[in-house]
């Protein structure tokens, strides 16, 4: 009994020591904030939410964020204290609204072909393109009309058009295009200046096959003193980290030869 | 070494754990949908089959036997096993997020996969010297991860394929095992193990 005991508390202890050890070697840090969320979640890993665990549904909260709400198991209480913490730590201060980098609509649009396949942009922008000259611009199969869960957006003229008062930020158009056209902004302003176009081509090409893109011609770049637009790669891109510019946008916008330079 | 050879292509094929032992079909069943997890879930569980034998070989020899406590030997090599299992998760954790990700909850159920638990008890049903255990463990390990990724295999051509609504997703896959494992059992009898 006795030897029973000690060898199987020795063993335990060794094991112990060793998982310990390798505990401090292979430790990784995760967000604080994880854990934080993961303290209001019950605990109770059903899996009703769709992940594996809370921990896992935490995870998903902070770094994608999930909405809390999907967790059917905590009281009321505990999820309006949950949203309270995320609503004053989490996210970022202002909220988010998509924007469409593209700007050529339907009689813009150069093809190269007649495309007959599947009417949706992951299928068309395998083939070609779908059969349109500009590699980076919109296709308009509106696959991203389709994942909107909040009916903001909609085509007018082969281009989707996203409702700024409907839209939430849920990033679900982002993933969707294939093409990486649809980004996510800071909505700091009522209205949000940006460049209408996402074609890295040259100068040249652009104006072959497209006469709304942004043909780095760099005079916006060249007129905002506070640094608001940037040139890399043939594409100006606008940044908002300054404080308010609006009147130097617009002065800049209009001066824009090929204006591609819009509000939302 | 003949009797090695023969312990490693026994373990790994004729008596395959999953496929004629229907052991650890759970992760079987689990992770079987893409190529990638099923070769990481193999790795994993090759690592600790061929870890759990030999250090379970020791402690069964060197301290169960001699101090006549081989009642004790399910709670030591599950104690054993489930350390292992936790060694290996802060390591994939570590090394390879996605992977850790991917496998989700049955990356900690390696512990509870009684194949694992299986290859410690036949270890000592057949009388294995060590160096036949640690084999054993190896290729008891290679097998699963071969079930694993023959499925995995099958279940990403059996995305395009047309199965009738009601068999799809799971039905499908244990109809596949069942035909798996009686073309495995075809090679039973060729090797004893």
């Amino acid at each position: 009994m006795l030897v029973a005991i000690i060898s199987m508390t020795s063993l335990a202890v060794m094991f112990a020591a060793v998982l310990a050890f390798a505990d401090k070697k292979l430790r990784v840090v995760e967000n604080p904030k994880i854990a934080e969320v993961n303290r209001f979640l019950p605990h109770v890993n059903c899996g009703a939410c769709g992940y594996v665990n809370c921990h896992d549904f935490a995870e998903h909260i902070v770094n994608d964020g999930e909405d809390p709400k999907k967790c059917r198991v905590l009281g009321e209480e505990a999820r309006e204290e949950l949203l309270k913490f995320l609503g004053e730590e989490g996210g970022s201060a202002y909220p988010q609204v998509a924007i469409v980098h593209c700007a050529a609509e339907d009689e813009h649009k150069r093809p190269v072909a007649d495309y007959n396949g599947i009417r949706n942009c992951r299928a068309a922008n395998l083939v070609f393109g779908g059969g349109m000259q500009c590699e980076y611009g919109c296709m308009g199969f509106g696959d991203c009309t389709e994942v909107c869960p909040f009916d903001a957006i909609h085509m007018e003229k082969g281009l989707p058009r996203i409702d700024p008062e409907k839209c939430t930020g849920c990033g679900k158009c982002v993933q969707a295009c294939p093409r990486g056209i649809i980004k996510l902004a800071e909505k700091r302003y009522e209205k949000l200046f940006y460049v209408a176009c996402s074609s890295h081509d040259g100068a040249l090409r652009v104006r072959q096959i497209c006469p709304v893109g942004c043909i780095a011609c760099g005079i916006c770049e060249k007129l905002s003193k506070s640094e608001i637009f940037k040139v890399t790669d043939n594409l100006a891109e606008a940044h908002y980290v300054k404080e308010e510019k609006q009147d130097e946008v617009k002065t800049i916008s209009a001066k824009c030869p090929t204006k591609v330079i819009k509000e939302t | 070494m003949e009797e090695l050879i023969l312990i490693l292509i026994a373990a790994s094929i004729t008596n395959n754990f999953v496929l004629t032992y229907f052991l650890g079909i759970c992760p079987f069943i689990g992770v079987s949908n893409k190529i990638d997890s099923a070769i990481g879930l193999g790795m994993a569980t090759t690592f600790v089959m061929t870890m759990a034998a030999t250090v379970t070989w020791l402690i069964y020899y060197y301290i169960l036997v001699p101090y006549n406590l081989v009642f004790l030997q399910y709670v030591t090599f599950i104690l054993v096993i489930a350390s292992f299992v936790q060694f290996v998760e802060m390591f994939i954790r570590k090394v390879s997020p996605a992977l850790y990700k991917a496998l989700g909850i049955f990356l900690p159920l390696i512990t509870t996969n009684c194949a694992i638990l299986g290859l410690t008890l036949f270890m000592v049903l057949r009388n294995y010297t060590f160096l036949e255990s640690v084999v054993f463990g190896l290729g008891a390990g290679v097998g699963f991860t071969l079930a694993l990724v023959i499925m995995a295999g099958i279940r990403e051509e059996l995305a395009f394929a047309d199965i009738p609504e009601a068999l799809q997703g799971t039905g499908i896959t244990l109809i596949i095992a069942g035909m798996l494992a009686l073309a495995f059992m075809g090679f039973g009898g060729i090797i004893s193990g």
